[in-house]
């Protein structure tokens, strides 16, 4: 893979929080390749530090609330971090977008359905400049691309009137209504039904097919993960532990924390669940030295509690962190 | 980066090379201990909590004190000197004298103590009345209780306040008692009201619902699960009311339905001073400068309680 | 011997909504329309069902939240909703556990005195030591470390917190136990645990459990037999294997095929995948018919104007379907 076709590269990426009495040291050196057109997942539980990871991307995370004492995000050569507003602004509003969990708490209940689409053209790259008439069409086809039938009626909606897999289906309309090259999917479908989670996974899916985007998905499902994804990444209390193509992560699981969840997650067979993963995430003010799966992991050593294990190839683009394979 | 933030970079990495490895275990008194600690933490993350708070001590001590710290402690009686009388801010009077000779620096600091006594006992007594009654209400929404108590507590409300301390404190004689016992009938529908909002959303919280399915009586549902909710809202206003009590105190001593003379009080004392204006310009411009510092004082300490109460890491949540 | 702990019979829960229909009489939400349901002791009966489906409505009748707008609830041959208020025997017998852990727990209180409530309450292990021992044995119950006994819920993770609220529900040695999605707000670890600690006490205190998820994998892994609500009614009630293996009902077998599994082998097990079509319909104005024709696959000319019944196509497996009823007759010839 030549440096070209890597559209967002984050490396050694560290966040500190900023809270009483010291700093929560979530993010300890993550690292993640995005390529143009990839589709591109981040599994892991909560707090491991996902969200946090894409908010930093984007530098939605109020000022004053943390620090960032290493690493680059390289977002098609440039680093984000380095980046004036002016930069940034531009990035956020023709390069990237993004999708929440909440449908209901990204939607301003109000305004209509129209309003709030016709801003977010009337501020971008490619839509200030055009007429009010052409700027609606836009809209109306953005609605018409997400499968939902009868766009003008949408148009004039409130929020409130329209269902749960509906409102995340505007969502993503509004997330892709301008050509964007990056689109990142915080668990968009974890606050909805398993039938209507499926109608906006596929929506996704398609939508980001056709256009050619890069997807960044955010999932705490392996099973979502597995159905949606070229690659995954398995994230563990702010590093990145497993990284490889879907179907490898699946036939050859590497890292014991992968292992782990791999096996928690009932299974349709049934035959009962396998015990949990012993212990919970570290305290992020007072992480351990070394691996910071050690404290829980079966496989664990000296070194492990001592050294921390970077990603390293292991063949074929499967990337692993862990000292003991 | 700019620099203030690679300066804040440098602090952060230096405190994280010294600091302790181990993380803490705790017992119940160090726990309690620590949530102290991290109550000061959220109330001093805003500055101008501290200072109001400085204020508030100041004048809470000022006033305790006010027979030691004061220059002429007795000018706050009946006294008169005639040969001092009126003179501006000099060395022996630091403030000016009044139209009586009579320091006074030493009159508004005495004058701290009918305020702050005032509004203590208002409160004292507004407060558990009023919430009671919110508490009460709010449990029972829906029922003929909750109906009457709100109701009375409508028509309590459509009374413009200060004249409703006005009527009472006139039909009665006038000094300290019956001017707190008319600011008190104005006072408790507020935190009926405020209660009363707070009662009703946490009664249909998880916890209370699951309480009474669980089989626990009302009075329990009502004073640990529902009362410890509530209290955040309660502290926050009190704090905030001190200010306000003073100002409603100083209002009617103002017009002469207060503490009487030659107690001194600080809106007799702006009222005094006002015929004076504007050659005694001091008689009347301290002591109101007095009433803005208290004022001020505490409310900004009452913002700080109210981040200090609040869940999460205070202003920035 | 069949030991029945639990019979709903024909409930219903309707709540009055402030408008009037076309026709002049007031709308309701129909939550729960007509639901019959017989619970052995020591089962673990599944409720399964999507938003608006009435499972929740279901737990909330049965523990006394809401008064049933008509039909009966017994509980060990008893009428539970026979006194206006319950007495404090039943509230022992029976406990829920809420999906929320954090609003289910006052956060001013400390984990001991959260514990110490239903002790109190119903009198349990009064004296000094006794009440100690009880909370340190509830606390390993649990496999929570004894120093936890005074933090307070916010000092705590989710998966702690939800920990505390099973061991609370247990605390009085209830005989049935409502589970109203514990680990949905959960992580996958964290749920195996507790799934497995509940399962454990489960067997040992040969407890009965209603256990409500809208994770199909899950229900597959504890429950002993499911019924799957669709708008208020039940559409299809087996034991756990046959609900997985043939489902009879479309909506069934609809949901079973959209769970995203995570091995090619699940993949199999699966019932060919069903395109999904439509929204679901708001619980006010429910369509003529069967409340699911609108988005089913196999939909016929009689689904859209008569309602179909529940019918037995087995002893222990009955369906809510035209379809599965002309399958059944047919078979039978």
């Amino acid at each position: 893979m030549t440096d070209d076709r890597v559209i967002l590269e984050i490396k050694n990426l560290k966040l500190w929080y900023t809270v009483y009495k010291g700093y929560s040291k979530v993010l300890d050196g993550v690292n993640l390749t995005v390529h143009k057109g990839e589709k591109v997942g981040i599994v892991g539980e909560a707090g491991c530090g996902k969200t946090t990871t894409v908010k930093s991307i984007l530098q939605i995370i109020p000022e004053n609330q943390f620090l960032i004492p290493e690493g680059e995000i390289i977002y098609k050569g440039k680093d984000i971090l380095k980046m004036s507003g002016k930069e940034l602004n531009q990035v956020r509003s023709g390069e990237i977008s993004m999708i929440y969990q909440e449908p209901a708490n990204a939607l301003n209940p109000v305004f209509t359905i129209g309003q709030q689409m016709m801003d977010v053209i009337r501020y971008s790259e490619q839509g200030r400049d055009k007429s009010r008439s052409e700027q609606k069409a836009m809209v109306l086809q953005a609605i018409r691309d997400v499968f939902i039938p009868d766009p003008e009626r949408i148009f004039d909606y409130y929020p409130n009137q329209l269902s749960g897999g509906m409102k995340q289906r505007i969502c993503i309309a509004m997330a892709i209504m301008t050509q964007r090259d990056l689109m990142i999917a915080d668990e968009p479908g974890t606050a909805l039904d398993v039938t209507i989670q499926d109608q906006v996974h596929k929506t996704l899916n398609k939508l980001v097919n056709k256009r050619n985007m890069a997807l960044i998905m955010i999932t705490h499902s392996l099973g979502v993960a597995r159905e949606l994804t070229d690659s995954i990444n398995v994230m563990y209390a702010g590093t990145v532990v497993e990284s490889a193509k879907t179907a490898e992560v699946f036939e050859h699981t590497l890292h014991p924390y992968t292992i782990g969840l791999m096996e928690a997650v009932p299974r349709l067979g049934g035959g009962g669940i396998q015990a949990g993963i012993y212990g919970s995430i570290p305290d992020y003010q007072y992480p351990p030295k070394g691996c910071r799966f050690a404290p829980r992991c079966k496989r664990a050593t000296e070194q492990c509690l001592n050294c921390k294990p970077e990603l390293c190839d292991v063949g074929s683009g499967h990337k692993v962190a862990c000292f003991n394979l | 980066m700019s620099s203030k933030k690679e300066k804040q970079l440098k602090k952060a990495l230096a405190f994280e090379a010294k600091r302790v490895e181990e993380r803490p275990i705790f017992s119940e008194k160090e726990n309690r201990i620590e949530n102290l600690k991290k109550a000061w933490y959220k109330f001093s993350r805003n500055k101008l909590s501290v200072v109001g708070l400085g204020i508030v001590i100041f004048v809470i001590l000022a006033a305790v004190l006010a027979p030691y710290i004061t220059p002429h402690p007795e000018h706050a009686g009946a006294y008169t000197d005639f040969a001092n009388v009126c003179k501006a801010p000099c060395a022996n009077f630091l403030l000016g004298s009044d139209n009586m000779g009579r320091d006074i620096l030493t009159r508004i600091i005495f004058s701290f103590r009918g305020a702050l006594y005032m509004s203590l006992l208002v409160l004292v007594i507004a407060v558990p009345i009023g919430s009671v009654l919110g508490m009460l209400a709010g449990y029972m929404q829906g029922t003929i209780v909750d109906m009457v108590i709100m109701r009375v507590t409508d028509i309590f409300l459509s009374v413009p306040a200060m004249l409703l301390a006005l009527a009472v404190a006139s039909v009665m004689e006038p000094n300290l008692t019956n001017s707190m016992i008319a600011v008190t009938v104005m006072w408790w529908p507020w935190y009926c009201r405020l209660v009363y909002g707070s009662a009703t959303s946490v009664r249909q919280e998880n916890f209370v619902v699951g309480a009474d399915l669980m089989g626990a009586g009302k009075l329990h549902i009502i004073f640990k699960e529902i009362l410890p909710n509530c209290l955040s809202s309660i502290f926050t206003k009190m704090a905030l009311d001190v200010g306000w009590v003073i100002l409603i105190g100083a209002t009617l001593s103002f017009v002469g339905l207060g503490e009487q003379p030659p107690t001194p009080s600080l809106g007799q004392m702006v009222s005094d001073g006002s015929r004076y204006m504007p050659d005694a310009w001091w008689m009347t411009i301290f002591p109101s400068l007095a009433i803005v510092l208290i004022i001020l004082g505490f409310n900004f300490m009452g913002d700080g309680i109210g981040d200090m109460l609040s869940k999460g890491d205070g202003k920035n949540d | 011997m069949d030991d029945i702990i639990m019979k709903i019979e024909n409930l219903k829960q309707y709540f009055p909504v402030n408008k009037k229909g076309p026709d002049g009489k007031p709308l309701f939400v129909k939550a729960v329309d007509d639901v019959s349901l017989e619970i052995k002791r020591g089962e673990v009966i599944g409720l399964v069902g999507e938003s608006g489906s009435g499972k929740s409505t279901i737990a909330y009748s049965v523990i006394g939240m809401y008064r049933p707008t008509s039909g009966r609830i017994y509980f060990e041959g008893r009428d539970v909703n026979e006194k206006r208020k319950r007495s404090l025997q039943l509230k022992k017998d029976l406990q829920i556990v809420f999906q929320d852990p954090g609003s289910s727990m006052n956060p001013h209180q400390t984990i001991r005195e959260i514990l110490e409530l239903p002790l109190n309450i119903h009198k349990i292990a009064v004296g000094k030591e006794e009440r100690e021992q009880k909370l340190r044995e509830l606390l390993k119950m649990v496999e929570l470390p004894e120093s936890y006994l005074y933090k307070v819920p916010g000092a705590i993770g989710g998966g702690e917190r939800q920990m505390v609220a099973i061991a609370r529900a247990l605390a009085c040695e209830p005989k049935f136990l409502i589970l109203d999605e514990p680990t949905s707000a959960l992580d996958v670890s964290i749920q195996a645990k507790i799934i497995n600690m509940l399962l454990k006490i489960q067997k040992e205190k040969n407890l009965t459990f209603l256990f409500i998820t809208h994770d199909l994998s899950l229900m597959r892994n504890i429950a002993t037999r499911v019924a799957i609500l669709y708008l208020g009614r039940i559409s299809e009630l087996a034991p756990a294997e046959e609900f997985f293996y043939r489902p009879e009902h479309p909506y069934t077998q609809m949901l079973i095929s959209a769970i995203p599994v995570i091995s090619e082998e699940e993949e199999r097990l699966k019932p060919k995948r069903v395109e999904i079509s439509g929204e679901i319909p708001s619980p006010v104005n429910l369509p003529p018919g069967c409340s699911f024709h609108l988005r089913c696959p196999s939909v016929m000319n009689l689904c859209s104007t008569l309602d179909p019944e529940m019918i037995k196509l087995d002893e222990n497996h009955s369906a809510r379907c035209h379809l599965c009823k002309q399958r059944f007759e047919q078979s039978c010839e």
